[in-house]
């Protein structure tokens, strides 16, 4: 499921700009029938927070402190605060996700931002929440 | 069945309202699954629910819940607080309880939602505001 195609901008550990394209030949929309009216096919809130939330792993794994040693650790979405949803992207449409990390403890990474389609800002994220969880490692 | 909108996969296999203290509860379940779309992904070798898709439950059966207004659906407009305190893997059913608050004069309604496993072991909590978009008669 990974949902970041480009990563255009990047300050090491503290703030990225990346992309996400919104196809129509993505499985979110395969099951809809024809004829639905244009709201319907609004991009879901749930793939747009795990595209930004992918984008903030990005970051926080690009920092040379993040600690990400070993192997690939596998980091747990564990909570958001205040995502602000204004308006629907579509099929198309182009999410740019301006996210800034603000901090990481104890395994525990904080990060915040935009979503932009164009010169439209559709959301704004709070806050969102990663932690490294003992033995989510990724299978070799 | 499949939503009419745009959606990762079919969150809820079932749901069904009551009415506590004049407010909405609504309850849903969804069976965990490798068949549904993107879980083979998420991640090989083991297949963990994503937490995305634990707010998907609560987003498809809040807007069941609360219908069409002139042909439109009710749009999540805030994820004012979303906190995960465990993993679902496939095999397990999650169980969601949300409780709807009054319409707000904007027509902001606030879901607060509490999702478990069958049995009865804490898995996240959210609250989310839902709201019919601008022009949609009442």
């Amino acid at each position: 499921m990974m949902l970041v195609d480009q990563v255009e901008w990047l300050d090491p550990g503290r703030a990225l700009r990346a992309v996400k394209a919104i196809s129509g030949s993505e499985p979110c929309y395969q099951h809809l029938p024809p004829g639905l009216p244009r709201e319907r096919y609004a991009y879901p809130v749930s793939l747009i927070i795990e595209s930004f939330g992918q984008a903030a792993v990005v970051l926080w794994q690009s920092g040379a402190d993040a600690g990400f040693t070993g192997g690939e650790t596998l980091l747990a979405f564990a909570a958001a605060r205040d995502c602000r949803f204004e308006a629907h992207a579509y099929p198309g449409d182009i999410l740019r996700h301006e996210v800034e990390f603000e901090h990481a403890v104890s395994g525990t990474g904080f990060a915040k931002g935009e979503i932009w389609v164009g010169d439209r800002r559709i959301a704004t994220i709070g806050s969102v929440i990663a932690v490294r969880r003992a033995g989510l490692t990724r299978p070799r | 069945m499949n939503p009419s909108f745009a959606a990762p996969l079919c969150a809820v296999d079932d749901m069904r309202h009551t009415v506590q203290d004049g407010k909405l509860i609504v309850h849903a379940r969804k069976k965990i699954t490798e068949a549904d779309p993107y879980m083979v992904a998420h991640f090989p070798g083991r297949t963990i629910y994503p937490g995305v898709f634990i707010l998907e439950t609560v987003r498809q059966a809040v807007v069941a819940a609360l219908g069409e207004r002139g042909g439109a659906l009710a749009d999540v407009t805030a994820v004012r607080s979303l906190r995960f305190t465990g993993a679902m893997h496939p095999g397990e059913e999650l169980v969601v309880t949300a409780a709807l608050g009054n319409s707000e004069p904007d027509g902001t309604v606030s879901a607060d939602a509490d999702c478990r496993r069958a049995d009865g072991s804490a898995v996240a909590r959210l609250v989310l505001e839902f709201r019919y978009p601008a022009g949609v008669d009442e």
